[in-house]
């Protein structure tokens, strides 16, 4: 399995547009460009906001429904995040350009057309909230997502965190949430058989990656140890993430 | 090409249902006609079945007695009038854009998503149809769009194999189209010089080869042996005037009336048409 | 000096002003104890009335007609034969072995949905344009609930290339079929084809919350399907189906959605809190006025067939409003709803 611990970011990839950056993250490699804010086309432009449009990208071939799906569901979760009220008649792109999906090591891979793929919406949204930080973007609040299965072994029920293809076919469930930086539940994605009850647990184990509570402090080593290592802080990465970044561009001061 | 746009089937082309028919009696009956020649099938007509529209109609066309047999059955709306888009060129007059579609189950092939010249060709026509009808220089500078879906073919579920009917199910299915779209023009509340209604009238060879040829009106392709030429009429009843003609087919040059009275049945049944669409519009008004 | 009033009929207030129009509707302040009425005159929780109609096409294999308000969709399901030979790398399948399942219906592509919105169905849905995102988006989200429900199972799309039950006289076909040479294959019982299903959506008239008629559709148009009854015929090398004998399609299951929309007392508000600003409502069922003031909305698909209420999906966007409690809580509407929906599809 390809899925890594850590996930790896990279910010100000791309030279020439406004902001961009490059995520790694559970065997998903993406970048994202953002321009903005830029002239809309006449057919786009509002009055009061600016049009906040998203573009996804697949590894191979040209995007088909699936993809204008996965656009839907980001661009109304972002056009929320940022303050489109500070620049009305504009428009801002993001494009996300997915390069490197796992795969599946166990049934022979197709250029499946138009199935949900969940486990690459946490690093859709993860890469194009890095994207819009690093265009300095105007927003409210940012965002980070996770993907979490609940997979049936041996009559055991088990949260998997960023599950593997092969779990993803495997689970009985996949869940993908994505939470502000004020806790409040953006996106909430859901598929398979389960309950009620189910879905709880799923929101408290995503909460726990999302949105831990405050940034590093000493209790934090402590609390690791309790979990298990793949558990990733996305909050706190997106924030050391940014902050080297900006003590990378400040270094000669 | 596959369209990305939608979802496609499988990479390999599939193959509609083979039917044996070896195995089983021939079901069909001998090709009859039911109705005498000059009576047409009911039709229910019914405004107002999209209400986001400006008007609306759908019709159908009442299954005839073959078992098997569809009817016809559309579906109309009508958006505008509204202006027309600026880059459009001024028009004095109001700009008529008709759409016919056959839904992708409608007919006994699968149909695709794109219009295909047939669709195309009943757009034509239905616009010279109704152009005639709509008092067009009231509206300067607007448009209108018509659009028709034809949810159901008029056509045999069971002959399995292609005859040729197409073409003669294209006019049953224009002379629908005339009758719905004058309907959902006069519930969207766009002035006509009259209700326009479309009929359909054939010349058919019932009794082998050298039998001499009738005349009907509201031919159904299966019941017929064979059709010589057949015509579909957009007829004006209180001007006595004809917006559109269509004539397809072979007539024996021997008869020069056969032309005329072609011509006259068409009327006939588009005269039948309009009893209908004038009781419907009656009781809408109710 | 009072200022003159203008007098507005209500169509035309809802058209100029649609957002203070619905907030007025729903805030009127008459009387506080009586719940809020939205502008179609619902209350907030409820549900326009569901139709449903099986069986109204002729050339479709199985079809229903369901209206949801004014909503209405046409689906009709055609199966067509898709054999063995024009699927790229195909694993064969032996009969009583489970094979892929869920794998051969989503490797093969052979359940087939697509919506139709663009046929003059409301003022925006004009022909002769591409699908558009909201099309494109609801095939997707049908196409992915269909395999994710599992509700057709590929047992009822395989054409096996001898019939079913028939073990015993293998022997007597095979000794008849000397000829065939299939690298030694001959007497096994293969796979040969396999059905797909065509699920064409057309909306008729479009007033709001698509995807719950259009699920709902799907779901009627299948439990109504019945495919003819296929074989092999070795001796033409090709499938051929009966015209008498036909078989109904088992569907598992009876997924219901359930939709709500936000309306935000503040138009275009603020949001990210994580408490929401303002007040707000949250509309079940919303039609065309409502669902262009909502940003956030919610679609929980619920099934209850086996007595306990198992939800199959949850799609909620576009805001912070419902949070963990109101997701909870919606649970227990989508069980209400599924059961008028139960009510209907009988």
């Amino acid at each position: 399995m390809t899925a890594t611990t850590a996930p790896k970011a990279a910010l100000g990839v791309l030279p020439r547009s406004d902001g961009s950056a490059k995520y790694s993250h559970a065997g998903y490699t993406l970048t994202a460009s953002v321009n903005g804010p830029i002239e809309a086309q006449r057919r786009d432009e509002h009055a009061y906001e600016a049009h906040v449009e998203v573009i996804v990208r697949p590894a191979a071939g040209v995007g088909g429904t699936r993809e204008r799906h996965l656009e839907s569901l980001l661009q109304s979760s972002l056009a929320q995040l940022i303050l489109v009220k500070n620049f009305p008649r504009s428009l801002i792109q993001v494009v996300l350009q997915i390069e490197d999906s796992p795969e599946n090591d166990y049934v022979n891979t197709k250029l499946v057309q138009a199935s949900l793929n969940f486990a690459i919406m946490p690093a859709l949204v993860q890469t194009a909230i890095l994207a819009l930080l690093s265009a300095g973007v105007p927003m409210r609040a940012t965002a980070t997502a996770t993907a979490v299965a609940v997979v049936h072994q041996d009559g055991a029920k088990k949260m998997v965190v960023d599950p593997s293809p092969r779990e993803v076919e495997t689970a009985s469930s996949v869940h993908v949430l994505a939470f502000t930086s004020h806790n409040g539940l953006l996106l909430a994605e859901s598929e398979g058989d389960f309950t009620v009850g189910e879905w709880d647990d799923v929101y408290e184990t995503a909460k726990e990656i999302c949105c831990r509570s405050t940034p590093a402090k000493e209790g934090t080593a402590m609390v690791l140890d309790d979990e298990e290592p793949s558990a990733t802080d996305m909050r706190q990465f997106l924030r050391s993430t940014m902050e080297s970044k900006v003590a990378a561009d400040l270094h000669w001061k | 090409m596959a369209d990305r746009r939608r979802i496609n089937g499988p990479a390999g082309a599939t193959i509609p249902p083979v039917f044996d028919d070896v195995s089983t009696p021939k079901l069909k009956s001998p090709k009859t006609r039911s109705r005498p020649p000059n009576t047409t099938r009911k039709m229910y007509l019914k405004t107002g079945v999209t209400p986001s529209a400006s008007g609306s109609a759908y019709l159908e066309i009442e299954t005839s007695a073959t078992p098997g047999v569809s009817g016809l059955k559309l579906s109309c709306s009508v958006h505008g009038p509204r202006s027309l888009p600026r880059s459009a060129p001024f028009s004095p007059h109001i700009v008529l854009s008709t759409h016919v579609k056959y839904a992708p189950f409608a007919t006994k092939q699968r149909r695709g998503y794109l219009r295909d010249p047939s669709e195309r060709d009943l757009g034509i026509h239905l616009e010279a149809a109704l152009r005639g009808a709509i008092i067009a220089d009231r509206w300067p500078k607007s448009g209108v769009d018509i659009i028709i879906s034809i949810v159901e073919g008029d056509q045999d579920r069971e002959t399995s194999l292609l005859q040729g009917d197409e073409v003669w199910d294209m006019m049953n299915a224009l002379g629908g189209c005339i009758t719905v779209a004058a309907a959902a023009l006069a519930d969207a509340g766009i002035d006509c010089v009259d209700t326009v209604a479309g009929g359909v009238a054939a010349l058919v060879q019932d009794a082998g080869e050298d039998s001499i040829p009738t005349v009907v009106v509201d031919p159904i392709p299966s019941e017929h042996e064979k059709i010589l030429a057949a015509c579909c009429i957009a007829y004006l009843p209180t001007r006595d005037e004809v917006t559109n003609l269509w004539f397809r087919g072979d007539l024996p040059t021997s008869d020069i009336d056969l032309y005329t009275s072609l011509v006259e049945k068409g009327i006939q049944a588009s005269k039948n048409a309009n009893r209908v669409l004038v009781g419907c519009l009656a009781e809408t008004i109710e | 000096m009072s200022a003159p009033t203008i007098k507005l009929p209500a169509p035309l207030f809802a058209r100029l002003s649609p957002h203070p129009f619905l907030l007025r509707n729903l805030t009127s302040a008459a009387d506080p104890s009586r719940p809020a009425t939205r502008t179609n005159g619902r209350g907030t929780q409820e549900t326009r009335p569901l139709h449903a109609k099986a069986s109204s096409l002729s050339h479709a294999h199985g079809s229903s007609l369901v209206r949801l308000g004014d909503t209405t969709v046409l689906c009709g399901v055609r199966g067509e034969v898709l054999p063995v030979e024009r699927v790229p790398l195909f694993r064969p399948v032996d009969r009583g072995g489970v094979g892929l399942g869920r794998g051969e219906l989503r490797d093969y592509d052979l359940l087939v949905p697509n919506i139709e919105l663009a046929t003059g169905s409301a003022p925006q849905f004009l022909p002769g344009v591409p699908p558009t995102a909201l099309a494109q988006t609801l095939s997707t989200r049908v196409y992915s609930l269909l395999h994710s429900t599992g509700m057709v199972g590929v047992e009822d799309l395989r054409v096996w290339s001898k019939p079913a039950g028939g073990g015993e006289d293998t022997e007597m076909e095979g000794a008849g079929e000397g000829q065939e040479e299939e690298e030694g294959v001959k007497e096994e019982d293969r796979v040969v084809a396999y059905w797909v299903l065509y699920i064409d959506l057309l909306f008729v008239s479009f007033d709001g919350n698509p995807f719950d008629a259009a699920w709902a559709a799907v779901v009627a148009a299948l439990r109504n399907t019945s495919l003819p009854v296929a074989r092999w015929d070795p001796e033409r090398e090709m499938v051929v189906c009966s015209r008498t004998e036909k078989r109904q399609l088992n569907v598992k299951g009876l997924p219901v959605a359930c939709t709500a929309a936000v309306f935000e007392e503040k138009e275009l508000g603020e949001v990210g809190t994580g408490v929401p600003e303002g007040r707000h409502w949250l509309l079940l069922d919303p039609d065309r006025l409502e669902e262009t003031l909502c940003r956030e909305a919610i679609t929980m698909v619920v099934d209850c067939s086996d007595g306990e209420t198992r939800i199959k999906s949850i799609e909620k966007q576009g805001g912070t409003a419902i949070g963990r409690e109101l997701v909870r809580g919606f649970a227990t509407i989508a069980e209400k709803r599924w059961k008028e929906v139960q009510g209907a599809m009988k």
